[in-house]
C-alpha cells in the first residue's frame, strides 16, 4: 500500500484515486436519480401529451378535412341534379309544347279540310240547285218565245251546251 | 523530472518578476510550488492532496442541491417552462440529446454520466472562485474522471458488442494504444487546463501590485471560462468515445 502511495510520480495516489471514483459515483447515482431522470420524465411526459394532443389535433383536421370533402361532394352532386332537373324539365316542357303545336296544327288542317270540303259540297248543292232554275226558267221561256211544248230532254240539252260554254269562258 | 520542470518554471516566473518590479519577491516561487505541490494532508491513514476536500463539498453541494430541487422545484414544474425550471430542463435535454446522438440506445445510461461530469468539473473548479483548490489541481481527481469514463466506454463497447466482440477489436494493436490513450488524454488535458489557470490566478494573488482588480478580470479567463469550457469538452469527448466503442 505504501509503495502505491509514495512511488508513483506527479503525486499520483491510486487509493486517493479510488475516493474520488466512489465519490463521483455516488454523485452520478444521486444526480440521475434525484435531478436528471425525474427532469427528464416530466419533459418525456409533457413531450408525450404534445403529441396525443398534435395527434388528436390532426385526426380532427383530417375529420374535417373528410367532412369538408364530403359536403363538396354532396353539393356537387346536389348541383348535378338540379341541373338535370333543369334540362330535363327543360325538355319535356319543349316536347310538351311540340307537341301541343303539331296538335293544334293538326287540328287546323282538318278544320280546313273539313272547310273546303263543306265549300266544295255547298258549291255543288248550289251549282245543282242554280242549273235547276235556269233550266226551269228558260223551260218556260222557251215556250212563252216558241209557243209549243219544248220537251224536257231538249231543255236539258240546251241547257248543258249553254253551261258547258260558260265553263269554257270562264 | 516533473519536480525539475515545476523548478524551473517557477525560477522563471521568479526571474520575471524581478525584472518587471526589480524585488526580491520569494514567495511567487513559493506560491507556484505550492500550487503546484500542496502540502498533503491527512485523511484517516492516508495522506491526501488537499483537493479532495473541495470535491467532497462539491459533491455535499450538489446532492443537497438536487435533493432541494428534486423536493420543492420539480414537483411544482409548469407545462410551459420559466426561469429555474426552463434552465434546468435546457441543461438535461443539451445533454440527453447530444448523448441519444452520440450513442443510441446508451444514452439513458451516458447521459446522466456526461451531465454529472460537467456539473463536477464546473463546480469544482470555480470552486476556486471562493479561495478553495481546485478539484482538478490535484492529478488524482482527473486520473479517477479519466479512468471512470473508460469505464463508462467499456462498458457501452461491451453492452453493444458483447466481449468477444470487444475483444477482437484489439487485434489491431493501434485500437488498443488508441484505447488506452483515452484515460490519459481526458486526465491529462482536464489537469493541464485547471492548473494552469489556477496557477495563473496563484501568481496574480502573490504579487501584491497585481492583487487588486486584475484577479478578477483574469479570474474571467482562469477560472470560469475554463469550468465550462472544460465541462463541455470533457462531456462531448466522452460521448464521442462512447460513440466510437458502441459503433
Amino acid at each position: 500500500m505504501r509503495i502505491l502511495i509514495s512511488a508513483l510520480p506527479l503525486n499520483l495516489n491510486i487509493i486517493e484515486i479510488l475516493i474520488h471514483m466512489f465519490n463521483l459515483a455516488v454523485l452520478i447515482v444521486a444526480v440521475r436519480f434525484l435531478l436528471y431522470k425525474p427532469i427528464k420524465k416530466f419533459m418525456e411526459k409533457r413531450a408525450a401529451e404534445y403529441r396525443t394532443a398534435d395527434e388528436e389535433t390532426r385526426k380532427k383536421l383530417q375529420e374535417a378535412e373528410e367532412f369538408n370533402e364530403n359536403s363538396k361532394k354532396l353539393l356537387d352532386e346536389a348541383r348535378r341534379e338540379a341541373v338535370s332537373i333543369a334540362d330535363s324539365t327543360s325538355a319535356s316542357a319543349r316536347e310538351q309544347a311540340d307537341e301541343i303545336v303539331t296538335e293544334a296544327k293538326e287540328k287546323a288542317e282538318g278544320i280546313l279540310e273539313r272547310a273546303y270540303e263543306d265549300i266544295r259540297l255547298k258549291t255543288e248543292e248550289e251549282t245543282r240547285g242554280l242549273k235547276h232554275a235556269i233550266s226551269e226558267l228558260a223551260v218556260t221561256l222557251a215556250s212563252e218565245i216558241l209557243e209549243k211544248e219544248v220537251t224536257a230532254e231538249d231543255n236539258d240539252k240546251a241547257i248543258d251546251d249553254i253551261l258547258n260554254k260558260w265553263e269554257h269562258r270562264s | 523530472m516533473f519536480e525539475a520542470l515545476s523548478s524551473k518554471f517557477t525560477d522563471f516566473w521568479v526571474e520575471q518578476y524581478r525584472d518587471a518590479f526589480g524585488g526580491g519577491m520569494s514567495s511567487l516561487g513559493d506560491a507556484v510550488r505550492e500550487a503546484i505541490n500542496p502540502e498533503l494532508v491527512k485523511l484517516g491513514a492516508i495522506e491526501v492532496d488537499p483537493a479532495i476536500f473541495t470535491a467532497f463539498g462539491v459533491t455535499v453541494v450538489i446532492i443537497l442541491a438536487a435533493l432541494i430541487i428534486r423536493i420543492l422545484v420539480i414537483p411544482r414544474f409548469k407545462k410551459y417552462p420559466r426561469g429555474l425550471q426552463l434552465m434546468l430542463e435546457s441543461i438535461v435535454s443539451y445533454f440527453d440529446k447530444s448523448a441519444e446522438h452520440a450513442v443510441h440506445r446508451h444514452a439513458s445510461f451516458v447521459g446522466p454520466y456526461t451531465f454529472t461530469a460537467a456539473l463536477f468539473i464546473s463546480l469544482g473548479t470555480l470552486a476556486e472562485l471562493l479561495g478553495l483548490r481546485p478539484s482538478f489541481a490535484s492529478v488524482n481527481t482527473c486520473f479517477a474522471m479519466g479512468l471512470t469514463t473508460f469505464l463508462v466506454i467499456n462498458i457501452c463497447g461491451i453492452g453493444e458488442k458483447k466481449i468477444g466482440g470487444r475483444l477482437k477489436r484489439y487485434l489491431n494493436p493501434i485500437h488498443l494504444i488508441t484505447d488506452l490513450s483515452v484515460p490519459l488524454s481526458l486526465s491529462l488535458r482536464l489537469f493541464g487546463a485547471i492548473l494552469s489557470g489556477f496557477i495563473i490566478a496563484e501568481l496574480l494573488y502573490a504579487v501584491i501590485a497585481l492583487s487588486f482588480v486584475l484577479p478578477a478580470a483574469a479570474a474571467v479567463i482562469t477560472t470560469i471560462v475554463h469550468a465550462f469550457l472544460q465541462a463541455y469538452l470533457f462531456a462531448t469527448l466522452t460521448n464521442i468515445f462512447v460513440g466510437e466503442a458502441v459503433e
